[in-house]
């Protein structure tokens, strides 16, 4: 299995903006640190969908492609991975059709959703909303407690979403979030590649265990894969 | 790919006025009984889940019946639930992608909008042809203007793969569709939306023997 590791970093978009703003403020982020890339067109022409994760994946060079809901035009861009939603493909079902190593994320809105979640199979949920957000005026943000709760009832990464702000980062990350996906903070930044190094900045980060060797020829840094 | 005329000939397009997926596998069930020979998963503006749901219920329905089974511009529902294969247009992924991905056997339907498209979709390797709008439709409000018999006709002379004809056909009409050359009819309203989709369908047959 050679899937990748799960971002840490991840811009969900287009939301209200323009395809060609998406594509722009994409590239800027991920030259800021934003390593994964979301494409989520509810409802879109099929065509359409792909022409922007087509385009997305030429913008964004290496950061992880992912593709909400639409397993086929996730296989035909060579995204990376997919989002599912709650009305999406079960995981399952999307295993039996993506290759292997392709990374399948799962929405998640509560912690009997999340266990399911990580049963069947998922490399990451994508837990929230965790702040009150615009996106979802009805519903108030779940909080910082209910997120910690999630995050010690699953043995997968969960990433938080949902109103999440450069200041709230450390909170975040402090009751064990994975990582972060952020939609406004990010769309609507003055500078998407600076606000994304600052969020990356703030990302408590694993850093494999380095080995110098010196088996042959100069001196060498490699790291170990964990 | 001889066979596929006369699986084409009775072709139902499901819809997403079934309400849902329990309503329309039901309807599709009593359909099969009465005699379709291919069914058409399309239900705009359904979730993922309920298509696939519907999807993989209806794979073993048309099995059974020994039915074409086709998904309409989702390849990820028709390999996840193993369908015969998918019917694009234009908006859709492309032809050759579609091939790419389902595999040599896989039957791949298109609805062309002009003949530049057609040709360009038979050179891409699709199976059967939809042409329509017959008729006036009311199930599909984007469809365009009525081609009726004659536009069919020439269609089906402009190319060497079966066409179905589609759009606002009713039961009575169908005999005249096929007078055109196209193999079978493609039939939305008239069966799908039915009181009783068994007795339509059956009535379906006995004109389309």
């Amino acid at each position: 299995m050679n899937r990748r590791p799960v971002p840490h970093l991840h811009l969900i978009g287009p939301l209200v903006t323009d395809p060609a703003d998406y594509i722009r403020i994409a590239a800027a982020a991920v030259r800021g640190g934003c390593d994964a890339v979301h494409v989520r067109i509810l409802g879109g022409a099929t065509e359409d969908v792909l022409a922007l994760t087509r385009s997305i994946r030429q913008a964004t060079g290496g950061a992880t492609l992912i593709v909400n809901d639409r397993l086929d035009v996730a296989l035909v861009a060579g995204a990376d991975g997919v989002q599912l939603g709650e009305r999406g493909f079960a995981i399952e079902d999307a295993r039996r059709v993506l290759p292997d190593e392709m990374l399948i994320g799962r929405s998640v809105h509560d912690i009997a959703g999340a266990q399911a979640a990580a049963d069947a199979g998922a490399d990451y949920l994508l837990a929230g909303h965790v702040f009150d957000t615009p996106s979802k005026q009805d519903t108030p943000g779940r909080g910082l407690d209910w997120l910690r709760e999630l995050v010690e009832s699953v043995s997968v990464s969960v990433i938080a979403l949902g109103g999440i702000t450069t200041e709230r980062i450390p909170d975040v990350m402090a009751v064990g979030a994975y990582g972060v996906a952020l939609g406004r903070e990010l769309l609507f930044a003055d500078d998407p590649a600076v606000t994304a190094k600052r969020i990356a900045n703030q990302l408590a980060r694993p850093t494999p265990p380095v080995v110098l060797s010196r088996s042959e020829g100069p001196l060498r840094c490699d790291t170990v894969s964990v | 790919m001889s066979d596929l005329a006369p699986r084409l000939r009775r072709y139902l397009v499901t819809d997403a006025r079934a309400g849902s997926v329990e309503r329309l596998v039901e309807t599709c069930r009593a359909a099969l009984d009465g005699g379709v020979t291919a069914i058409q998963l399309r239900a705009k503006g359904w979730t993922d889940r309920q298509l696939l749901d519907a999807a993989l219920a209806l794979g073993p329905l048309c099995r059974d019946a020994s039915a074409l089974f086709i998904v309409n511009d989702r390849i990820d529902i028709a390999l996840a639930a193993g369908a015969d294969g998918i019917h694009l247009g234009v908006e859709d992924l492309p032809v050759a992608v579609a091939r790419r991905l389902l595999g040599p056997d896989a039957v791949i339907g298109y609805s062309p909008e002009s003949d530049a498209d057609r040709e360009a979709a038979e050179a891409a390797g699709v199976d059967y042809l939809g042409v329509g709008p017959v008729y006036g439709t009311g199930t599909k409000l984007d469809a365009g203007e009525a081609i009726g018999l004659d536009g069919l006709r020439r269609a089906v002379s402009a190319t060497r793969l079966p066409v179905i004809g589609i759009g606002g056909i009713a039961i009575d009409q169908a005999a005249d569709v096929v007078s055109t050359g196209a193999v079978g009819v493609a039939l939305v309203g008239a069966v799908f939306l039915s009181d009783d989709p068994a007795a339509s369908a059956r009535r379906l047959r006995e004109v389309l023997p």
